[in-house]
């Protein structure tokens, strides 16, 4: 059981809209890991999009993501990744 | 009681049928104990089920019929109803309170409405419509009602609703429902976009649209007039069903008569008569009434009403297909045009003051060059597939210009370090339309392939006429002397320096005026492909050195009034005598009809 924690920042310009969070959900529901978002006391299920979506991210956001489990590792490798790619976006 | 409601048309034709309201509201939603709470579950999935179902074929049919780039949405409402926080709140709230299943759903979705809507950033509220249309499926499977599903509708239907939502469109019976009435919406809106593709006869502006209308009075839809007539007294109605049969009868014998003939004045001259299109089924419209290009085609359907910018490879798959399709008839791509609040709905912060002076077209797209790039290397690469020409929109002077010749040199420089193929002799041309570009015109044709007047902008930034504010739209003037004089400088300048010139407003699929542009120098007309038949009819009537003596007369005249009756009489005297009146609303009846 690992538990990692870690900052990520919101980098492409729409911010955590709809599409981005279906895509981010859609790569965590790979991995066994809880893996928890929070933004301004808000903490939600990042495999959930109705939790992603209430966030209110916008560019620029700094979330705080935590992932515990046996793929803890990978699944923050997976999260940090979506985000800094800008989920394919401009 | 008949009553007249004016909006502003954004497709013109005119329908008449009973009323359909379409409604976004709320359910009523009754709240009751259960007992029973595997049950109460079980008819959740059931329900849950039902909405996968439709979500699915909603998909596929939006992916089979407007591709994939639309249809993206709906798997994110797929996602939206698998969700597992949404799951595991639901179930918690069973068994804490023992409430039916709707109430508990309904109650949650408030609660997800709240949280979203407080969050201080107006695009985020958005987020909002996403999950309640999923709600609302999920509610309305439970109560087992079904909100008038426009899908399949019984009978012949005017649409009236406050808004429609891509999903309602997609979905729509483009049989039956003939005419749409919204109370939202702009001409770039996509239910707008869709009504002229379809060419279904379509107002908005329409405040409170379906408060005004009881669910089944008979309504007609003026489209080009923009006017809407609620329960129309017989005569009313008669007159209407007269110049609607009138209208159609006159367009399938102009069709039939103009048909694979060119368009050709009576001394010979052929003029270049091309379509505006927005979505790609257009083409078809294009094709049957003989277009001999594609004059203005219009990409923002590609970036609105959707969450993501649409990438090179969904962008290049749209513009081959079109110039494919075209083959081997050119195809005049115009690059973004939007910006402000029409642009990919979240990307722009600032709502302006003054959006159409604002920050738009190749305004946005410089200052975004990421975007701009994509589309030129998408647009670049469709060139392999048939003739491409490109215009840009809102060219305002030769700095601008050059900037943008900047970019489209450097993608073409990439794609030939990439080895990718495309078409070395695409024309580049500039939209004129804000008047600083006609002052300017000979020095931007000696940088141009082309001119392409859009004379709907031009006459608004002329004029300084927001033409949807009603209380000046009176003074949006085609006929306007200014306007007249600007158009002639603009093809004169193109004539000097041996480009041409064409007209893609609304002007050009106006039979008013068609004598008079052709004498002023314009050489080629594009407009909406229902409007073809009757110019080209115009158009063999006319002979060019009569327009070009018309053309000096007018250029002299001194008010739209002057200007417009001479139009109007030689107009009117040509087509009464060979028998292809098909003119608006203005000419079909007197004014005393109006009242």
């Amino acid at each position: 059981m690992t538990e990692i924690a870690g900052e990520v920042e919101v980098v492409n310009s729409l911010g955590i809209h709809a599409r981005p969070a279906a895509a981010l959900v859609q790569q965590l529901l790979k991995f066994d890991s809880e893996i928890y978002i929070s933004f301004k006391g808000n903490r939600v299920n990042a495999k959930s999009i109705m939790g992603l979506l209430t966030l209110g991210a916008a560019r620029g956001s700094l979330l705080e993501v935590s992932c515990s489990g046996p793929d803890a590792e990978e699944a923050y490798a997976a999260v940090a990744e979506m985000f800094a790619s800008g989920f394919g976006e401009a | 009681m008949e009553r007249y409601l004016q909006g502003l048309g954004v497709s013109p034709g005119i329908a008449i049928a009973p009323a359909l309201l379409f409604f976004h509201d709320r359910y009523d939603v009754p709240t009751y104990a259960v007992t029973d709470l595997d049950a109460e579950m079980a008819r959740l999935d059931v329900a849950m089920r039902e909405t996968r179902n439709d979500l699915e074929n909603i998909y596929e049919r939006v992916v089979a019929e407007l591709g994939e780039r639309h249809a993206a949405i709906f798997q994110a409402h797929l996602m939206i109803l698998e969700d597992v926080t949404l799951r595991e709140e639901l179930t918690e709230y069973l068994v804490e309170h023992r409430h039916n299943v709707e109430h508990i759903l309904d109650t949650l979705t408030k609660q997800y409405v709240r949280t979203m809507d407080s969050v201080d950033d107006p695009r985020f509220r958005e987020r909002t419509a996403d999950m309640l249309d999923v709600m609302d499926r999920v509610l309305r499977h439970l109560l087992e009602t079904e909100r008038p599903n426009l899908r399949r509708l019984e009978q012949e239907s005017i649409i009236v609703a406050h808004d429609l939502t891509p999903s309602d469109t997609a979905s729509m019976d483009t049989n039956k429902a003939i005419g749409l009435v919204i109370e939202a919406g702009s001409v770039t809106s996509h239910s707008a976009i869709l009504a002229r593709a379809l060419e279904i006869p379509a107002v908005i502006g329409i405040v409170d649209a379906p408060e005004s209308v009881k669910a089944g009075s008979l309504v007609i839809v003026d489209g080009s007039s923009g006017r809407v007539i609620v329960d129309p007294t017989r005569e009313t109605c008669k007159r209407y069903v007269k110049a609607q049969q009138r209208l159609a009868a006159r367009r399938a014998k102009l069709l039939r008569v103009t048909k694979g003939k060119p368009a050709c004045t009576r001394d010979n001259v052929n003029v270049m008569l091309s379509a505006n299109i927005e979505l790609p089924l257009e083409i078809e419209h294009s094709l049957n009434v003989n277009a001999q290009g594609i004059g203005l085609y219009r990409t923002e359907y590609l970036f609105i009403d959707r969450d993501s910018l649409p990438d090179e490879e969904e962008q290049y798959e749209a513009y081959a297909a079109v110039a494919r399709a075209m083959q081997p008839h050119p195809v005049v791509l115009r690059t973004i045009d939007v910006g402000g609040d029409k642009f990919v709905s979240h990307l722009q912060t600032l709502k302006e003051d003054n959006p159409q002076l604002g920050w738009r077209a190749v305004r946005f797209c410089l200052a975004h060059p990421e975007i701009f790039k994509t589309q030129l290397r998408a647009i670049f690469r469709a060139s392999a597939h048939g003739t491409i020409e490109v215009m840009f929109p809102m060219i305002s002077g030769l700095e601008e210009l050059r900037n943008v010749k900047t970019l489209v040199s450097e993608v073409a420089c990439e794609l030939d370090e990439e080895d990718v193929s495309f078409d070395r002799n695409i024309k580049f041309g500039s939209m004129i339309e804000v008047p600083s570009a006609v002052m300017l015109a000979d020095l931007l044709a000696q940088e141009n392939d082309f001119f392409s007047i859009g004379t709907n902008d031009l006459i608004q930034y002329l004029l300084a006429v927001d033409r949807v504010n009603e209380k000046i739209a009176y003074l949006y003037e085609p006929a306007h002397p200014a306007v007249v004089r600007m158009i002639h400088q603009t093809a004169q300048a193109a004539r000097v320096h041996g480009i041409p010139c064409s007209i893609c407003g609304e002007m050009a699929g106006d039979a008013l005026y068609t004598e008079l542009l052709l004498g002023l120098g314009i050489t080629a007309l594009s407009m909406a492909p229902v409007a073809i038949p009757l110019i080209r009819a115009e158009i063999s009537h006319i002979h060019l050195e009569e327009a070009r003596t018309l053309a000096k007369q007018v250029l002299k005249m001194r008010t739209a009034k002057e200007i417009k009756s001479v139009l109007a009489e030689r107009h009117l005297a040509r087509a009464k005598k060979y028998d292809y009146l098909m003119a608006p609303d203005q000419f079909m009846f007197s004014d005393e009809d109006n009242s």
